[in-house]
């Protein structure tokens, strides 16, 4: 996503919020390249829905497949490659295969949902703005400009919408 | 294998022999008192009820059973405790890591661990039979029927072309005991000896209800020898 | 001077106010019991509380949070010393017993497991009150969680860790325990998956890395605020934990659904995990073992400890972090409340295995029995009943109890004591077996011993050094559902949404102050000392 720098502003709780996202929609900036920056999660209906979907549950659902996979190549595979009997069962027996299968695909779940939530939440291209006022209580935010937009504009709307626009950011992540 | 309880008399001369053959460690007293007694083949005995004098002991030698369906197999997580192809219930010392899940789980308790490593004193050391492994310490051991033997008959046999003959093949305790009391043979050929001592009436197998199919058969007592 | 908590009156990583947290902050057990009558008042919500009140909240609990983290007294450090020397002297008993061999344990034939596998089993009960009930909590949305989850989180890590490394150390060939894991190797061989042994340790495996990723995903934010309020060396460090974490939407959401996940796969994960740990012994043809009411049983066992354990670990933590105004009254009376009900569920499971037991008429199983009832065992069993049925049936049943932290604090580890000889009596039964020549009893030894105290000073030692490394409570909860009240008066959120709304934890001067008849503004100026001279 090439972009045209950023522009960033401290805004006044969650109306500071809505109305800034309100003078960012009216200077045209597409709503994927906006980002509220906040201590805690703000709700939705201040945000005007989701900002933007998140692709952790495809993690998930992979996460799922391969632990189930994993885990009836380890209950019922493994015993193809060699016959080893054990208290005088047939090799191939159903019910503990299923206690096996069981944990692995939970462990898959797991271990896949937390790796796509890393690396989602890590992967997001260019060092990007970051103020440690979000750490006390403060909401900024934060926009990534597209190439058509030039700065003092995005940034003159937001003043006039209450928010206080900061200069070019000091700190990234 | 048979066993008669009419005729063993509790020597334990079979204890002895299984000690000497198959290169059993000596735990010593203290731990033999705790019961860490390693003997593959040990003389239960049971007192009658009764005063002395009037009162009767009774003696059941136990060794692995080489169960059928052994309960210790499955339960082992890295197959130390299998089933080999020729139906014995084989412990593989190599792989064994210790968790002694095996041994809870039979009900014979035949199964016994090298809680330190095997000590041989002087001169034990010099008879330690070269067939066997010397085990180490943190591993569970079992009576093996003693395999070794099997295998060099069955070797031998198979060099000279012939079947394994009735009787050819002798544990260390059977080999030992003195009453004859123990028998080992061939038990899917109808005509050996152990086949027709399996089919007499008094043939029981040791802790049947736990259904482990155990290998060997006991014939009870009806009489015999009174301590 | 009503200030407003947005720009200008905070200074970048300024922590607010001079000395905000004090000692007349608390206004002790008045509060407290004051915060109770709220409660029985009937008075469901918190007042309304502006957001400036909610920012001198917010402040607070940060001072507090962080100004525990940062101090570090001589006390502290000759805890940690001492703590760290009994942990010491068992790494010497485990070193010593590999050395000489695992027989310098009291285990023998037959009874080849004693107090490691009771360990085992206890810790890993300790685990469930962490990641299982927070996860309970979170689904069922209830209210009164927040200041709690974190630290019962971090209970079932610790416990775990303690809890799986007992199986190691009972081995006989401890050097050799990586062959259990299934992956491919030089011996050509994969492990025995019909074991039980593998259950557990797949199981254990999965709880491990669910709980302490269930742990470590909404510690994350406050990983950030952490990352911004120190410097050098430390800073690096949460920088690194933070994983890039900036506090936006799109973060929060990301968040929001993975903790879903989480919360709805780590309930049957704990489930499975203690019903495996129960069917190692379930699963066998020992006497006084095999049962079916063991999985149950087990889990029941385990939320039971994992419960009490975690109101010892609040009681402790409460007092020394000086939270008392988060972790209130009102929450030790209902985990009082949770802990009474999960004791009867036990006692009614015992029961259920008992009478099974002994209308069977097995020989062993009802000797196993008359050995606890009136034999060698007798003490450990009739101590066990005393401690983890009658007593907590007595007791918690008032309210006077179960909010006096010394009665919580005595019941709660009294019930630990009860569950651990539970675990023993069950690990050591196989001395007792179907054949009587064969019969053993067992007596632990010094390694042992050694190495099961060791293991609680590693649990204290673990969580001492976590308090002063992590935040024990989860802020950004806290202070979201401090606002989810007010969202839902501007009708900025749904009446029935994810957060539920904090009416305890909410500092219990708030409440104090409602039922008093003063204003919110007042309670929350007693807490952050500034502002609202109104």
């Amino acid at each position: 996503m090439k972009g045209n720098g950023f522009v960033s502003a401290r805004v006044d709780g969650e109306q500071g919020v809505a109305s800034a996202l309100k003078a960012l929609r009216e200077a045209g900036v597409p709503r994927e390249r906006i980002e509220v920056l906040s201590d805690l999660p703000l709700p939705e209906s201040v945000l005007g829905g989701r900002m933007r979907a998140t692709k952790v549950l495809r993690w998930t659902a992979a996460g799922l497949v391969i632990g189930l996979l994993t885990g009836v190549f380890f209950s019922v595979g493994t015993l193809f490659l060699y016959p080893l009997l054990v208290g005088g069962e047939a090799a191939r027996v159903a019910p503990p295969n299923f206690i096996i299968i069981y944990e692995l695909t939970m462990f898959g779940i797991v271990v896949a949902t937390a790796l796509g939530f890393f690396l989602e939440t890590r992967g997001r291209g260019p060092r990007r703005p970051y103020f440690e006022g979000v750490s006390v209580g403060e909401i900024f935010v934060v926009v990534d400009l597209p190439p058509d937009l030039v700065p003092s504009r995005v940034r003159s709307a937001l003043e006039s919408h209450g928010a206080e626009p900061l200069p070019d950011q000091s700190e990234t992540t | 294998m048979v066993v008669d309880l009419d005729v063993c008399t509790g020597c334990q001369a079979c204890a002895v022999a299984c000690l000497a053959e198959n290169n059993v460690g000596i735990v010593g007293e203290e731990e033999a008192a705790i019961g860490s007694a390693q003997h593959w083949i040990r003389i239960e005995r049971y007192w009658d009820e009764g005063e002395y004098p009037e009162v009767r002991a009774q003696f059941l030698p136990v060794m692995c059973q080489q169960c059928g369906k052994a309960p210790c197999e499955p339960v082992c997580p890295v197959f130390a405790s299998v089933h080999s192809e020729d139906g014995l219930n084989s412990q593989v010392y190599n792989r064994c890591i210790g968790t002694r899940y095996c041994a809870h789980n039979c009900p014979y308790k035949a199964r016994v661990f090298n809680f330190f490593a095997p000590q041989f004193p002087s001169p034990l050391e010099q008879q330690l039979n070269p067939d066997v492994t010397v085990r180490s310490v943190g591993i569970m051991e079992k009576c093996t029927f003693c395999v070794q033997r099997i295998r060099r008959a069955r070797e031998q046999a198979r060099v000279e072309d012939r079947p394994i003959a009735d009787g050819e093949i002798m544990p260390a305790c059977v080999q030992t005991c003195p009453p004859g009391a123990l028998v080992f043979g061939d038990a899917g050929d109808p005509d050996s000896q152990v086949s027709r001592l399996m089919a007499s009436r008094r043939g029981i197998r040791l802790l049947e209800a736990f259904n482990t199919e155990p290998s060997v058969v006991y014939l009870k007592r009806e009489g015999g020898l009174d301590v | 001077m009503s200030e407003r908590g947005g720009p200008g009156s905070v200074g970048r990583g300024d922590r607010p106010g001079p000395t905000p947290v004090s000692g007349s902050t608390r206004t002790g057990p008045t509060t407290e019991e004051a915060a109770l009558a709220f409660e029985a008042a009937g008075v469901k919500t918190a007042p309304a509380l502006t957001e400036e009140n909610l920012r001198d909240l917010d402040r607070d609990l940060d001072a507090r949070v962080f100004g525990a983290m940062q101090s570090i007294s001589i006390r502290y450090l000759l805890l940690v010393g001492f703590l760290g020397s009994v942990v010491a002297f068992g790494a010497f008993a485990f070193g010593w017993q590999i050395y000489k061999g695992i027989g310098v344990a009291g285990i023998n034939r037959p009874v080849f497991w004693g107090f490691y596998i009771a360990s085992f089993v206890f810790w890993i009960g300790i685990s469930h009150a962490g990641t299982l009930v927070s996860a309970i909590l979170r689904v069922l949305k209830v209210e009164w969680r927040m200041p709690l989850t974190r630290a019962a989180e971090a209970m079932t890590l610790f416990a775990l860790m303690i809890g799986g490394l007992f199986p190691i150390i009972h081995l006989g060939r401890n050097w050799r325990f990586y062959w259990m894991i299934p992956v491919p190797n030089e011996r050509g061989l994969w492990p025995n998956f019909r074991s039980a042994l593998m259950w557990d340790l797949l199981a254990i495996l999965t709880y491990i890395t669910a709980s302490s990723l269930f742990l470590l995903l909404p510690l994350i934010p406050d990983l950030a605020t952490a990352r911004d309020r120190t410097r050098g060396l430390r800073r690096r460090i949460y920088g690194l934990l933070s994983f890039g974490w900036r506090g936006t939407q799109q973060q929060w959401h990301r968040l929001h659904v993975a903790m879903r996940v989480f919360t709805i796969v780590v309930i049957p994960i704990a489930v499975s995990v203690h019903t495996i740990v129960s069917w190692d012994f379930g699963m066998t043809l020992v006497e006084g073992w095999r049962s079916t009411v063991f999985g149950p049983y087990f889990v029941i066992g385990a939320i039971y400890s994992g419960m009490a354990a975690l109101i010892t670990v609040l009681v402790l933590v409460r007092r020394s972090l000086k939270l008392e105004d988060y972790v209130t009254l009102r929450h030790f009376d209902r985990l009082g409340k949770v802990l009474l009900a999960v004791s009867v569920i036990w006692f009614y499971m015992f029961w259920a295995g008992f009478l099974t037991d002994w209308y069977g008429g097995s020989t062993v199983a009802k000797l196993i029995q008359h050995e606890h009832l009136v034999g060698h065992s007798a003490v450990l069993f009739w101590t066990m009943m005393v401690v983890n049925v009658l007593i907590p049936f007595i007791l918690l049943w008032f309210r006077r109890v179960r909010t006096s932290m010394t009665a919580m604090l005595v019941i709660s580890l009294l019930v630990n004591v009860g569950m651990w000889i539970e675990r023993f009596l069950i690990v050591t039964s196989p001395g007792i077996n179907s054949l009587s020549y064969n019969w053993g009893s067992y007596t632990p030894q010094w390694p042992e011993i050694a190495i099961a105290t060791a293991t609680f000073a590693a649990f204290a030692l673990l969580y001492v050094l976590f308090s002063k490394a992590l935040p024990l409570i989860s802020l950004w909860e806290v202070k979201e559902s401090w606002r989810v009240d007010r969202w839902r008066r501007e009708g900025l959120i749904e009446a029935e949404s994810d957060v539920p709304p904090l009416t305890m934890g909410v500092p219990a001067v708030t409440g104090a102050t409602a039922v008093t008849g003063a204003t919110a503004v007042t309670g929350a100026t007693a807490i952050g000392g500034r502002g609202g001279a109104s």
